[in-house]
């Protein structure tokens, strides 16, 4: 793949923090996970297992905790009970390693505006520790790949959402991470670009990158994930292969969507249309 | 024009700049009340009539020695109107300059059902309303005088002439937002390097004539324009109307008030014109030159640093002098020693009679260098205090970009004081020059340096340790970057480290002026800079604790 040289190039170049975890099969295991934001509790003793190479889907309505359990993940947060580890580094002990580790995306990536993408991505790149030839080669690729060509030197507060949303995701993935954590990675984009994406995260699944993705589009979850997680109300309902779920909700053959709608109890959507419309 | 959809809509502006302020006393369902802003200006105007009464009888018990109240009720009937256009106006251009290019509120706008006149015509009822309890407390205090001066027909025709003048600044308010929406983007296709100097100049020109308008030294010296027949001024007619009637001129009172009403009608098209034309604001589409290299890790031009000191410190750089709300932080150590200065620059040539004016040189030609020099650097340190507590919370909701980054919080802290410290260094340069330039050059150039020196790094670490723990990340129409409480105790421990930090030359200079001891005076500047050294590594230290704890937790 363009963005990935092979796992002995890159094994080469992993920091000294990495290489003692790279042989951890398990990239990310969270145990027993609470965070309560005040008196109001987002997760509840969540348990999850990410293994080396999948695309693990987190799905839930809106406010269920996915974002939160990310932000965890990615030390932006610390959890109120629980821990999580992430390549065998415990988040809340060693948050700088894992930072060094993860390529994260935001749900609303607020970039530095002010910058040009070339710009950010520079700074993205420095503070990474790239070295100047490889930063310049990536950065390059990216805005080549995703279609940002001749406006890399505009200013991103010119950028639409979906150019907004690219950037972000270069500057997640430049310093070729070994776990990803995306919340809801494909908003705004452009289907070319959607599809760069989602069979960019197939080819690092291939090369070892494990992912935990989040997302509202059952399709997509579907297409992409190896199994999915969904939460409701901060904790886990469900969990499995797509096709795990459908058995487990006694659905077989059905969409995703169906399997999501009948396990998170959501139901009266025909009723909800009509008071609408009315 | 509908006048629901006026009223409404002027409303909702109202409110969304009280909410804006998010000070924590107003809450939500207060500040969702106009009649608030009402009730304010009512307390007001009674504080301001009891003020007003005190003043009168003050002046009618003194009248045989000093003025008459009639002279008073001039005064204060041609100063108001002069008064609430420029507050008016200024107050709009602060918050233009200072408004965050990524929370403009009036978005919504582009898409309802609302005309250009209708948007000119409620916005500047908002404008015109929120500030109303300054016309308030301006017309209480010149109720009594008046009343007293002249009789209520005074007063009344002062109320017209104010209520007018509100309305001459609040569009003149519109008309600057919409050429100041055509002008950013003229500025945007100049190009990177231009822009940022642009930007610059424009936001140190505007602070200083904010602080001319308000000195009061040209105030007085526009209104003793106006007595002597400047009546081609427009925004004096409103003025003159008053004075016109206290002075028996009925005629005249009708006249300059019909132009003071067809000014505010002409600035009213005027606004209705550009708001039309100018109608959706351009989001900025500037390129750079050369779209932003990518740049040689660990190097910064002569620094040679470290590559994430490097990168977090062009950031800082990039971020200060291309965020419009920004802009306004990193010249105000430039600017606070210049407009400490600026009063004394007018009374160099003093608005007051001449039988008043003291005879001899000029006041900046006595005072000397080390009075420049003090004046300067109590400016700088302050604006260095006010720069270093903005440090964490001008990040606003971005702060998630360094949050996810590997950077340790000693890096961020290092680079944050360096960057407020090299900002001011410019300052501490340009005051030297000034002070040089008004005082005479003076071999207390060197002391002046050392301190300075000393008190920048003092005051750039205070700032850090003060603005990390009470950083303000939310983002508003006029981000505040750190809090209420903050910059107050950032304030206070600013002057007092400034008292700290030029203490020893403080006490050379009594020890040569009362003793004729000069041995303390070298020494002196050499402990002021290891002082301040000392403070900036305190500082330092107590803003690694809370920029730790920023980037391991996410602020809400």
């Amino acid at each position: 793949m363009f963005f990935y040289r092979s796992k002995a190039e890159e094994s080469q170049e992993w920091m000294g923090a990495v290489s003692e975890t790279s042989s951890v099969e398990l990239r990310l295991k969270v145990f027993h996970l609470s965070k309560s934001y005040g008196y109001i509790p987002a997760l509840s003793d969540v348990t999850l297992d990410v293994g080396a190479g999948e695309v693990r889907g987190l799905l839930g309505p809106n406010g269920s905790g996915k974002s939160t359990l990310m932000k965890i993940a990615v030390g932006l947060l610390r959890p109120t009970s629980g821990s999580v580890r992430v390549l065998g580094v415990d988040v809340e002990q060693d948050p700088m390693t894992v930072k060094k580790i993860v390529g994260y995306v935001p749900e609303s990536p607020r970039l530095y505006e002010f910058l040009t993408a070339t710009e950010y991505l520079d700074f993205i790149g420095d503070v990474r520790g790239l070295g100047l030839d490889e930063k310049k080669s990536r950065i390059k690729r990216f805005i080549d790949s995703l279609d940002l060509e001749g406006k890399e030197g505009y200013l991103i507060s010119s950028y639409s959402q979906g150019m907004k949303q690219k950037v972000a995701i270069m500057g997640a993935l430049l310093h070729k991470p070994r776990f990803l954590v995306l919340d809801e990675p494909l908003n705004g984009l452009d289907p070319k670009s959607a599809r760069v994406v989602k069979e960019l995260l197939h080819e690092l699944a291939r090369e070892g990158v494990s992912t935990i993705f989040s997302t509202h589009v059952l399709e997509i979850a579907q297409a992409i994930c190896d199994r999915v997680t969904i939460l409701q109300n901060g904790q886990i309902i469900a969990e499995g292969t797509p096709d795990e779920l459908r058995q487990k909700a006694g659905l077989p053959g059905s969409g995703l969507e169906d399997v999501f709608m009948k396990l998170t109890g959501t139901s009266g959507v025909e009723e909800i249309v009509r008071a609408l419309v009315r | 024009m509908r006048p629901r959809v006026l009223w409404k809509f002027a409303t909702v502006l109202m409110i969304s700049r009280l909410r804006s302020i998010r000070q924590s006393v107003v809450t939500n369902a207060l500040s969702g009340r106009p009649v608030l802003v009402l009730l304010i200006g009512l307390a007001i105007f009674i504080a301001g009539a009891l003020a007003g009464l005190a003043a009168s009888v003050l002046f009618v018990s003194a009248s045989r020695s000093f003025v008459s109240i009639q002279e008073v009720a001039l005064s204060v009937a041609a100063a108001i109107p002069f008064f609430l256009v420029s507050f008016y106006f200024l107050t709009g251009l602060l918050w233009e300059v200072n408004a965050s290019s990524e929370a403009e509120s009036t978005d919504a706008v582009n898409w309802l059902p609302i005309s250009a006149g209708e948007y000119v015509a409620a916005s500047s009822l908002s404008t015109a309303y929120t500030y109303s309890p300054f016309l308030f407390g301006a017309l209480g205090f010149a109720l009594p005088i008046l009343f007293y001066a002249s009789g209520p027909l005074a007063f009344l025709a002062l109320l017209l002439a104010a209520v007018v003048s509100c309305g001459i600044g609040a569009v003149s308010v519109e008309i600057l937002r919409s050429a100041l929406s055509q002008a950013s983007s003229s500025f945007n296709r100049l190009g990177g390097k231009t822009t940022v100097v642009l930007r610059l100049v424009a936001v140190s020109l505007v602070i200083i004539l904010t602080q001319a308008l308000f000195s009061g030294f040209l105030l007085f010296r526009i209104l003793s324009l106006a007595g002597s027949g400047s009546n081609l001024i427009p925004i004096l007619w409103l003025s003159l109307s008053v004075t016109s009637l206290l002075s028996g001129d009925i005629l005249g009172f009708l006249l300059y008030l019909t132009l003071g009403v067809g000014f505010l009608a002409l600035l009213g098209f005027i606004a209705l014109f550009l708001r039309g034309r100018y109608w959706v604001l351009a989001p900025s589409s500037l390129q750079l030159s050369s779209y932003g290299s990518i740049t040689v890790p660990g190097k910064l031009g002569i620094f040679r640093m470290k590559p994430i000191s490097a990168a977090l410190l062009r950031y800082e750089f990039r971020s200060a002098t291309r965020r419009r709300e920004t802009t306004r932080l990193i010249v105000l150590p430039v600017l606070i020693p210049l407009i400490m200065i600026l009063p004394l620059l007018f009374a160099t040539a003093s608005p007051f009679p001449s039988s008043t004016r003291t005879s001899g040189p000029p006041p900046t030609a006595i005072l000397g260098f080390s009075f420049f020099a003090t004046l300067i650097l109590f400016g700088i340190g302050l604006g260095t205090v006010v720069l270093g507590m903005s440090s964490m919370g001008r990040e606003g909701k971005r702060i998630w970009n360094l949050c996810v980054l590997p950077i340790t919080a000693k890096e961020l802290a290092r680079t944050k004081i360096l960057f407020t410290f090299l900002i001011a260094l410019i300052g501490l340069v340009i005051g030297g020059v000034v002070a040089s330039f008004f005082g005479g050059l003076s071999t207390a150039l060197f002391v002046y340096f050392a301190a300075g020196f000393g008190l920048l790094l003092a005051e750039s670490g205070l700032g850090l340790a003060v603005g990390a723990r009470y950083a303000d990340f939310a983002e508003g129409p006029r981000p505040r970057f750190v809090t209420v409480a903050g910059a107050i105790i950032g304030s206070f421990a600013g002057m007092l480290v400034m008292g700290t930090v030029l203490a020893p030359i403080l006490v050379s200079l009594i020890l040569s002026f009362v003793f004729g001891n000069q041995s303390f005076s070298l020494i002196a500047p050499v402990l002021s800079t290891v002082v301040g050294v000392s403070i900036g590594w305190a500082g330092y230290k107590l803003s690694i604790g809370p920029i730790g704890q920023i980037l391991s937790e996410l602020p809400a």
